[in-house]
């Protein structure tokens, strides 16, 4: 199965949410800031990066893990994602698309829109990492979640 | 063979090319755009949605898709999409109208939004009048670059 996460910009919480998934992320404990850094992609997409599906890794069942930024199209990339699958028939059980913006706060937005969009880094990115810890225990049950149903 | 037509509906100017490829249109006395099947037929819940348009004379399947205001992002989301189910590039084209569609059809389609239905139609035919030669320009480099690719890999396959 192929399981896409995606947000706004595919930086932050997609990212963190594909990475818990593939267990790059405690899902027992807080990442210190460090760990959330080191996750690939945290905070470097830009602009021209959305929309490229990126592979993440494998998870332990072996289903193909992706991230996605599609700024707020939300639907118009669903559609796209299950008429494509439709036309190749193919169902929900070999392609799952989860959005993640429903977990993302405040801080995430401002220190997005600061450090990829101002391109402001040392200012943004302290405030998406507050952010992302802010969340942080909702992405995990996200991904429980997820896991849950894709087993 | 899979061909995929976008404009900002997959209603529009993408149906009008699509029509136009299959040679399903009718233009001796202008677009008449009450003919074409699906023709503004959009809710904006859909948008993204393919829709088939038909088969051309080499069995290629031919779709529309609209890709709201964000063409450049969602002609990546398509190619990497096709791309992570395993679809070759042979396999599938896209090609953007985008930049084809007229004021007149964006004016169409807002009025549609609010639900101006007659002045929608006024404009949206206008406008599908107005798109007409760029659609044909741009049909014309496509069937060539396909015809171009198909002589091409019968060349390579007689080498191996």
């Amino acid at each position: 199965m192929k399981i896409i996460y995606h947000c706004y910009g595919g930086a932050h919480s997609s990212v963190t949410a594909a990475s818990i998934h593939l267990g790059w992320l405690p899902s027992d404990r807080m990442p210190d800031n460090e760990e959330l850094l080191n996750i690939p992609y945290f905070d470097r997409p830009i602009n021209k990066d959305h929309g490229h599906i990126r592979f993440m890794g494998y998870d332990e069942n072996n289903n193909e893990v992706y991230i996605v930024g599609r700024r707020n199209s939300k639907s118009v990339l669903e559609n796209i994602c299950h008429g494509i699958s439709d036309i190749y028939g193919l169902t929900d059980k070999d392609v799952r698309l989860i959005n993640v913006m429903p977990y993302v706060n405040l801080k995430m937005v401002i220190g997005g829109f600061i450090s990829r969009r101002l391109q402001i880094t040392p200012i943004g990115r302290p405030i998406i990492l507050a952010g992302v810890k802010s969340s942080y225990w909702k992405f995990v049950n996200l991904v429980k979640n997820v896991k849950k149903e894709t087993k | 063979m899979k061909i995929f037509f976008l404009c900002k509906t997959g209603h529009h100017t993408s149906l009008l090319a699509a029509n136009y490829y299959l040679n399903h249109l009718e233009t001796g006395n202008g677009i008449r755009i009450k003919e074409i099947p699906g023709f503004n037929d959009i809710k904006p819940k859909s948008i993204g949605t393919p829709y088939f348009v038909g088969k051309d004379d080499k069995n290629n399947e031919v779709y529309t898709i609209g890709v709201s205001s964000q063409p450049e992002i969602f002609t990546r989301v398509i190619g990497d999409y096709l791309n992570i189910l395993g679809e070759k590039p042979e396999n599938w084209d896209t090609i953007n109208l985008t930049r084809i569609t007229s004021t007149y059809t964006k004016l169409g389609i807002m009025l549609n939004y609010f639900r101006l239905k007659y002045l929608a139609a006024y404009f949206l035919g206008i406008g599908a009048n107005r798109e007409f030669a760029e659609i044909q320009s741009v049909i014309s480099e496509f069937s060539n670059q396909t015809q171009a690719r198909a002589e091409i890999n019968q060349y390579n396959n007689k080498i191996y």
